[in-house]
């Protein structure tokens, strides 16, 4: 055997020796009781916070015998990563479940109805928005510590220098015809007239940006029994909101693709179309002053996205009671609200929180408040939304491409149509209670 | 004439050189961007400067390694991979000895069956795959975690068929008269195999070992399945996190693909050399 | 002795048998058993037994003909081109020239690297033309005074661009496997034919062409199979558009598993998939026969 080949050998050894070595030093504590909890990847702040909420629910019941370990996967990894754990029954006891995810999954069983645990007082408090995205056939599965906010931000030395006045309110929301407007007259003084973040990765993106378009001009995405999509999502209205939104691609307001994810920030957008998450790094970027306005109507009324992540118990919880104590700290105001919705800057989920923020009296935040509590629309709750937001974003892509409007929202809605009429009529979990 | 030649050659070898360059394109881009700061990556994009730098940043290695943990999926990535490289040598080296020298019931067969399974797609499979290892999940009450995963990720791949039909080219391309040789001095199959087969296809053996790192080094979809704790997870599970968490940042994003790539490159240059030496001191011309 | 032989045979081929067995052709028979129950992705149990009608849903989806389609061109355009380019490669680099080393390790390097960080790395390379920001390719095209092109935003030109850089990652790979073959060959038939007095194309058509005729067709073999799980490279760089000119088979069954949830429709896919592959490979093998008999 060469000399290489041994040194090889030998090296090779003493790495797996040390590997599991470290692996045994692994503290284990029989007495104590673990709860695993998963999560999304956020933003870095979000996931510093997040890890201080649960080291801090650890250090209050380290008497009880309970300790929480937080796993965090990425956006686009989750739901897959979610499927594959509860079809192998490894789901963890708490779950991070993005909003219009509620449906399916309960739909096929992987949550437990939460109703038993939530308390009247509880209940009142929360946004009726976070309580209609947790509610499916009648159960409440998942309640979120926050809710979301997508508005348009603007750069101010490029549009007000120019003599827009961008609106603070939503009752004076742009038309869609002001709104392109606006963008042509900034057009010369700005690389990138509006940033729509085409380049996304994740599909739920483009049904969470852009089905205010459709809502606001009279439309849906599905229809109200969550099985009609041939006739709906293609509908004349949807045709219409979206060949206006087309018209950014062709208008060259707007780019089909970007290498840049962030070029607000940079200075280089005069429009950003993106949510509250974006709003604490924009406030500590030097050198950036910006605005935030309502999303442009495209027809008669204003339509808002909401929407976010919430949590809820899996199928596969062995000690609800303890692992509801996880949620609870982690919509308590003080706990868990405020150092997420700190680090995040969405909107608190629950009215008796507002009190620690005063921020949300003032601009930009009071419109984040504001829509959601009169022009949001949830996502709609189907058990076959995977397959329509895969669908409805396949057809936006191309259309920013150049697609033609009616044909790539038709085929959308048959791929949909498809998978619904696939679904067979499974009794959800809640069907059985009284 | 001596002289016209040693001109062309010299062509042919600039030849090679620049379309050396112009391969290695993208990957120099890649390097070039992990040292940049972030806005010059956007301004110099489409442009031949996007190749140098003159302000060369080490910020992109630091947050690799401090937001992406890269030293721990390396470990991981490096034990799993080993492990199916040695134990994949320890069951398909045998195994195609005797596809390639033996004479048993069904060889010609099994041989089909075995050479068949090299189509089957991995994204076909992985679900019911993951059900036939479900159940030694319970195995974590006695192993640590860790232990688990890395044996989850290995043992399902170290026989592969690709490997197996590979070696056996190599022991068919023996000449029989060395084993031969062999049976006659008295050794059984088992002597002949290890003392004689095996040290003579030695550069096969390290082609496999190469291939399956290669293969393996770049497994996304397994892990993804498998790994169920961040402290378990391989350097593209921990990549893919890293370019789909915002802030998306271009210039970590390719430095964590280069600090991904740097042990391939090492196993390879090594690999390389000894693959070449080998064949110099096998000598073994028919 | 013929008794022993089995034996021993029986025990050198046991343990990769066994593992290929319960890690693989397990797996496949269940792809099969599924495919004809109703079964949801998350369901712990099988729905009612439903005959062959996934794979009518299956055929009955203008999507899954669409990436058949793709699928099958894309490894059309891969497999001559790659396999080409392998071959010239490792006959140009199959000598100890230092320059030739460089040009080996350059084209090798690429299929060290995961395809992930390549998929990303290629799809700015080919950003098209635009008000923030044009990728390379297109920047040296405008350098050149040539039109600048879409590239991967375009129905017609997306695949290709996959082609090109499938090409460009994976031809290492063959090459290396061409060099293992070209540097088994004996010195010693090189000179024989330089003495019968043969030139250089009669060289590599007499001794380096059968010599490595058959790691040629196992290189053929191999690029059609890897060729044919395409997924990772439109997945990332497309997501199978535009308007579906990139969707392939693995995306197809992908997606009906993880989106449309459906483990019945996704195995039905992976069993007609796997069928077609078989015959493909089977269908080279009587191919090679053929050429072989005619010899």
């Amino acid at each position: 055997m060469p000399v290489r080949a041994r040194i090889f050998l030998v090296g090779f050894v003493a790495v797996v020796i040390w590997a599991t070595a470290q692996c045994r030093r692994a503290p284990e504590d029989t007495d104590t009781q673990v709860i695993t909890v998963w999560a999304h990847h956020g933003r870095e702040a979000e996931n510093l916070a997040m890890r201080r909420i649960i080291d801090a629910f650890n250090e209050a019941h380290r008497a009880l015998g309970l300790r929480a370990e937080i796993t965090f996967f990425p956006d686009r990894q989750y739901a897959d990563k979610v499927s594959i754990a509860s079809a192998s029954g490894s789901l963890p006891d708490v779950l991070e479940v993005d909003g219009p995810y509620v449906g399916p999954w309960a739909a096929e069983g992987l949550l437990q109805p939460i109703d038993d645990f939530v308390r009247s007082e509880l209940r009142d408090d929360m946004l009726p928005s976070l309580i209609q995205q947790g509610t499916f056939r009648g159960s409440l599965y998942t309640l979120g510590a926050f809710d979301s906010a997508l508005v348009v931000y603007y750069n101010r030395d490029i549009v007000e220098k120019n003599g827009l006045m961008p609106p603070g309110r939503l009752d004076d929301a742009w038309t869609w015809d002001q709104f392109l407007d606006a963008l042509e007259h900034v057009k010369p003084h700005a690389a990138v007239p509006l940033s729509l973040h085409m380049d996304d990765q994740s599909d739920e993106w483009f049904t969470y940006a852009f089905s205010p378009l459709i809502w606001s001009n009279g439309g849906r995405l599905i229809g109200a029994d969550g099985l009609t999509v041939v006739g709906v999502l293609d509908s004349p209205e949807n045709t219409a909101a979206i060949r206006r939104w087309q018209d950014l691609f062709q208008r060259k307001l707007a780019e089909p693709t970007s290498t840049n994810p962030n070029p607000f920030a940079a200075g280089l957008a005069a429009f950003d179309w993106t949510g509250h998450w974006m709003l604490p790094s924009f406030e500590h970027t030097e050198g950036l002053r910006f605005g935030v306005m309502p999303l442009p109507r495209t027809g008669s009324v204003a339509a808002c996205a909401s929407g976010s992540w919430c949590w809820g118990l899996s199928r596969d919880c062995d000690d609800p009671a303890a692992s509801w104590l996880v949620i609870e700290w982690l919509l308590d105001p003080e706990q868990g609200i405020q150092p997420i919705v700190r680090a995040n800057g969405a909107v608190p989920g629950r009215r008796s929180a507002f009190a620690l923020f005063p921020e949300y009296e003032h601009m930009p935040r009071r419109l984040f408040r504001e829509q959601l509590e009169s022009a949001a629309h949830p996502r709609p709750r189907t058990a076959i939304y995977l397959s329509l937001t895969s669908a409805f974003a396949r057809a936006l892509r191309d259309i920013a491409l150049g697609a033609d409007v009616q044909t790539a929202l038709r085929q959308a809605a048959e791929s949909a149509q498809r998978v619904a009429n696939r679904q067979h009529d499974k009794p959800g979990p809640s069907d059985n209670r009284p | 004439m001596n002289r016209s030649r040693g001109i062309s050659s010299e062509l042919v070898s600039l030849l090679a050189l620049a379309v050396a360059v112009a391969f290695a394109i993208p990957v120099l881009w890649m390097f070039a961007a992990s040292l940049k700061p972030e806005q010059a990556i956007h301004e110099d994009l489409g442009s031949p400067r996007s190749f140098v730098t003159f302000s060369p940043t080490s910020e992109h290695y630091i947050a690799a390694i401090r937001r992406g943990d890269v030293s721990t999926t390396l470990v991981n990535t490096f034990v799993a991979v080993a492990l199916i490289a040695l134990g994949g040598l320890c069951v398909n080296a045998p195994a195609a000895y005797a596809f390639a020298r033996m004479r048993f019931p069904g060889r010609e067969l099994i041989f089909l069956l075995l050479v068949m399974t090299i189509i089957i797609p991995l994204e076909v499979i992985v679900i019911p795959l993951f059900l036939t290892v479900r159940p030694t999940r319970s195995l974590t009450a006695v192993l640590d975690e860790r232990v688990w995963t890395l044996g989850a990720l290995s043992i399902p791949f170290m026989a592969k068929a690709f490997n197996i039909f590979l070696l056996r080219q190599q022991f068919l391309s023996l000449p029989r008269s060395l084993e031969e040789a062999a049976f006659l001095d008295g050794a059984g199959w088992w002597r002949t195999f290890w003392h004689v087969a095996l040290p003579n296809v030695r550069p096969a053996i390290v082609t496999v070992l190469l291939l399956d790192f290669v293969v393996h080094w770049n497994d996304f979809l397994w892990p993804l399945v498998v790994c169920q704790r961040a402290d378990t997870r391989t350097v593209q599970l921990g990549l893919a996190n890293f370019f789909t968490q915002p802030p998306i940042l271009w210039g970590a994003v390719m430095a964590y693909g280069v600090l991904a790539t740097i042990p391939m490159l090492v196993a390879l240059v090594l690999g390389q050399r000894w693959i070449v030496r080998s064949l110099l001191t096998t000598g073994l011309k028919q | 002795m013929n008794r022993r032989e089995h034996i021993t045979a029986f025990l050198f081929v046991a343990p990769a048998c066994a593992l290929i067995l319960l890690f693989v052709l397990w797996p496949v028979v269940n792809t099969f058993t599924t495919s004809v129950y109703q079964v949801g992705l998350t369901d712990p149990q099988y729905g009612p037994f439903c005959g062959l009608a996934n794979y009518r849903a299956l055929f009955d989806d203008p999507a899954f003909g669409r990436s058949a389609a793709n699928t099958a061109v894309f490894t059309l355009a891969v497999v001559p081109l790659q396999t080409a380019l392998a071959l010239v490669f490792a006959l140009w680099t199959n000598s100890p020239a230092w320059s030739r080393r460089a040009l080996r390790v350059s084209v090798f390097l690429p299929t060290v690297l995961s395809l992930t960080v390549l998929s990303v790395l290629w799809r700015l390379l080919y950003e098209p033309a635009s008000l923030s920001g044009t990728g390379l390719f297109n920047g040296l095209l405008a350098g050149l005074h040539l039109p600048t092109q879409p590239f991967l935003t375009s129905p017609r030109q997306a695949l290709w661009a996959i082609v090109i850089m499938s090409v460009w990652q994976g031809a290492g790979l063959q090459m290396m496997i061409f060099l293992a073959a070209l540097q088994q060959i004996p010195a010693e038939r090189y000179e024989a034919a330089r003495l019968d007095g043969a030139g250089r194309w009669h060289q590599f058509r007499h001794v380096t062409l059968p010599a490595i005729a058959p790691t040629a067709f196992f290189v053929v073999m191999v690029t059609t199979i890897f060729a044919l799980k395409l997924f990772v490279q439109p997945f990332i760089m497309t997501r199978g558009g535009p308007e579906g000119s990139t969707m392939s088979v693995v995306q197809y069954i992908y997606e009906a598993a993880f989106f449309a949830r459906d483990l019945g429709l996704a195995c039905a896919a992976g069993a007609v998939f796997f069928v077609a592959v078989c015959l493909i490979a089977v269908a080279q093998r009587l191919l090679l026969r053929v050429v072989e008999d005619r010899q």
